[in-house]
């Protein structure tokens, strides 16, 4: 799997990119689906666009730690 | 596809840091590839590059045949905690994940792996019981009562309450083990606490000490464990480790 890194994708890019993927995202900087807060399912906490991590398996959103990461590559395998 | 990746990282990692002239087209191809489960997105390669670093380093791949799944993060969490240990604003947001997810026991299976008690535990493990399950039980176990069982020693700490509270654990607790950690002055204190333990005490206690730069690592077995203990102690020439011989 290819991983590409967003650090450097415009904003108005990143907001194109929610779009695409059936996202979103509230005044607060936080993506959401639905009109809601989208959840890091491993720590339990809303995702900033600005930390976002989003990976393939009905487009896992997460955010972008070293805990969210290895427990996704637990569950999923390695990327 | 309309990305230029740094062929030297793409082709170690696989991951594409930099160099993409982004427009609209090419996240909209990017989107393509990413519904056919070939590609992620991420804020940036520091996270995944550790964590991929920290699950294929030999210390990890030797840590988890024995790790049981319910600590497997904590453990890999203790080893990228030592590596990035220069660096820390990292550190601290890593600790603060750590801490959020799995609590403070969760954070002390991650600690102390990243002092490297797991993997000397695993040692010492690995000699006393014959069978891996026996192995896997006996680390499960020690992960579950890691606070009772292993003691940071502070260099504000007085010696005689540390090894009260020794006594009391070692001879309660399944483990019939106790492991005390010291760094910088501490290491004082825990020359002081095995110095007692070693000439006070009336049971007979077996004493392992590592040092490595500027800590310390103990480890106080039970006497009931000496007979185990001491054919490999014997073997590696460490007989003077053990305790009123």
């Amino acid at each position: 799997m290819q991983i590409v890194s967003v650090k450097d994708m415009p904003r108005d890019l990143k907001l194109l990119l929610l779009k695409e993927l059936g996202l979103g995202l509230d005044g607060d900087g936080y993506i959401t689906k639905g009109g809601r807060q989208v959840l890091d399912r491993y720590i339990d906490q809303p995702v900033q666009i600005e930390n976002m991590a989003i990976f393939p398996g009905s487009t896992i959103v997460l955010d972008d730690n070293p805990v969210s990461i290895a427990s996704y590559i637990e569950e999923y395998g390695e990327v | 596809m309309g990305v230029s990746p740094d062929p030297i990282k793409s082709a170690a990692q696989g991951i594409t840091a930099a160099s993409i002239e982004w427009s609209e087209q090419k996240v909209r191809d990017l989107v393509k590839q990413f519904r056919n489960r070939k590609l992620a997105f991420i804020k940036n390669a520091d996270n995944i590059d550790l964590v991929k670093e920290e699950r294929k380093s030999s210390e990890y791949v030797i840590l988890k045949q024995f790790v049981p799944k319910a600590y497997s993060i904590q453990v890999q969490m203790g080893l990228a905690l030592r590596q990035i240990a220069s660096d820390q604003p990292r550190v601290i947001q890593l600790v603060d994940k750590i801490r959020r997810k799995y609590g403070r026991s969760g954070l002390h299976v991650g600690e102390i792996t990243q002092v490297g008690i797991t993997s000397q535990l695993l040692t010492h493990l690995t000699e006393l019981y014959r069978g891996p399950d026996e192995v896997i039980k006996k680390l499960t176990y020690f992960f579950d009562h890691a606070e009772d069982l292993v003691i940071f020693v502070r260099s504000s700490d007085k010696p005689n309450v540390i090894i009260i509270m020794i006594v009391n654990r070692i001879e309660v607790l399944d483990a019939h083990m106790m492991i005390l950690f010291g760094s910088g002055h501490a290491q004082n204190v825990v020359d002081k606490i095995l110095k007692q333990v070693e000439d006070e005490m009336e049971r007979e206690y077996v004493i392992e000490r590592r040092r490595e730069g500027v800590q310390i690592t103990a480890f106080i077995f039970t006497p009931e464990l000496r007979a185990n203990i001491s054919h490999w102690l014997d073997s590696l020439g460490m007989s003077d480790c053990v305790a009123k011989t």
